[in-house]
């Protein structure tokens, strides 16, 4: 209730109402980026992006009850633009790259490993099913609205994921073991 | 391993302090995105307005000043009916300008006669005033010398110009006579008579 109220506020142009909406999804927003680029740096610079961007166009928005899945709909494509950005950077400046991405994966190396490895053979569109299915419990038709997707591409792009995701995982456990 | 397992892992993302900062940030800059937006948008119309301004102040003038520019804008069809409003001696008044009467006298003297004003009294003293005028320097000058040809113009403004010339024969060589005769419109009154 008092989040519809405060959509229709941030839409008149208030910053306070919008404040507190980023503010009750700011773990939810990170956690979704943190997902894709695995460092805290990234995330949250995602996270100011997806900030900025509903900021000034949540004035568009038409249907103040889905601001949940439009506001998914901008991490998500932040998120896939953020790492499209890195892999020309890799291109461009390899050797450099490489040495600090063997500088961010040992810092976090503890918390990430399984998560990071597993999610890791899956491209960006897999990825993204199987974060919005799993970790953040959108249905498979809501998941088709925030990407505009067809409901059987979802079915297809999330079955195929899973079937990845336990290939991967034997052979890790068959790795560890 | 399961999918219950990750999500557990997915649970436990921990959350940075300096998310507020960030959050912070971003609606600093949105916020004065919003206002460069805001005062464009207000320097482009401003600057939009005051050009449609300036085009029509011209436009107004050159009507109003120059008389054949006035006649080409209204003879052009969507311009035309516009620019009659913008004019402000009405097109009406100069029409009559031009009718003119022709007395038999000993000498023919044509005066121009106004017609279509709203107030008929004035616009009869006007129309007795010129035709006096006229009359009494055409008699003069037929005492003095033969008159051969006479022409009249007329123009409407705040006062009514009238411009009168003679051509006279004295000794076989013809000289032209202009004169200015000048009217108030308001009061009928004539305010000056020149000669040239």
């Amino acid at each position: 209730l008092d989040d519809k109220h405060n959509v229709i506020k941030a839409k008149g142009g208030c910053v306070d109402s919008f404040v507190d909406l980023i503010e009750a999804r700011k773990g939810k927003i990170y956690k979704i980026a943190y997902s894709y680029v695995k460092n805290q740096q990234d995330a949250l610079d995602i996270l100011q992006d997806v900030t900025y961007k509903a900021f000034i166009s949540i004035k568009t928005l038409k249907d103040s009850k889905i601001f949940d899945s439009w506001l998914t709909r901008i991490v998500v494509n932040c998120a896939i633009d953020f790492l499209r950005k890195r892999k020309k950077m890799l291109y461009v400046d390899d050797t450099s790259q490489l040495i600090q991405e063997n500088s961010t994966c040992k810092s976090n190396i503890e918390s990430e490993l399984d998560l990071y490895t597993a999610l890791d053979v899956l491209d960006e569109k897999h990825k993204t099913v199987i974060i919005l299915r799993f970790f953040e419990d959108y249905t498979i038709k809501e998941i088709a609205a925030i990407l505009d997707w067809p409901l059987n591409t979802v079915k297809t792009y999330l079955y195929r994921a899973l079937g990845l995701l336990k290939i991967e995982l034997k052979e890790g456990e068959n790795y560890v073991n | 391993m399961s999918i219950e397992n990750l999500r557990k892992e997915y649970e436990n993302i921990e959350i940075p302090k300096e998310i507020d900062v960030k959050i912070y940030k971003s609606i600093i800059k949105g916020v004065d995105f919003m206002n460069k937006k805001k005062s464009r948008r207000k320097l482009y119309t401003g600057t939009v307005a005051g050009i449609v301004a300036g085009i029509c102040v011209c436009f107004i003038t050159s009507i109003n000043m120059v008389p054949s520019f006035a006649e080409t804008m209204s003879n052009t069809p969507v311009i035309g009916e516009v620019a009659q409003y913008l004019t402000f001696n009405k097109v009406e008044d100069e029409k009559v300008v031009t009718t003119i009467f022709e007395e038999n006298t000993e000498l023919k003297i044509s005066y121009p006669k106004i017609d279509g004003m709203k107030d008929t009294v004035i616009q009869d003293k006007i129309n007795a005033n010129i035709k006096k005028e006229i009359l009494s320097v055409a008699k003069r000058l037929a005492a003095e010398a033969n008159v051969v040809k006479s022409s009249i113009e007329a123009a409407i403004g705040d006062t009514i110009i009238v411009t009168y010339s003679y051509v006279t024969s004295v000794n076989n060589n013809e000289y032209d006579q202009s004169f200015t005769l000048t009217l108030d419109k308001n009061t009928g009154e004539v305010l000056t008579r020149t000669m040239k």
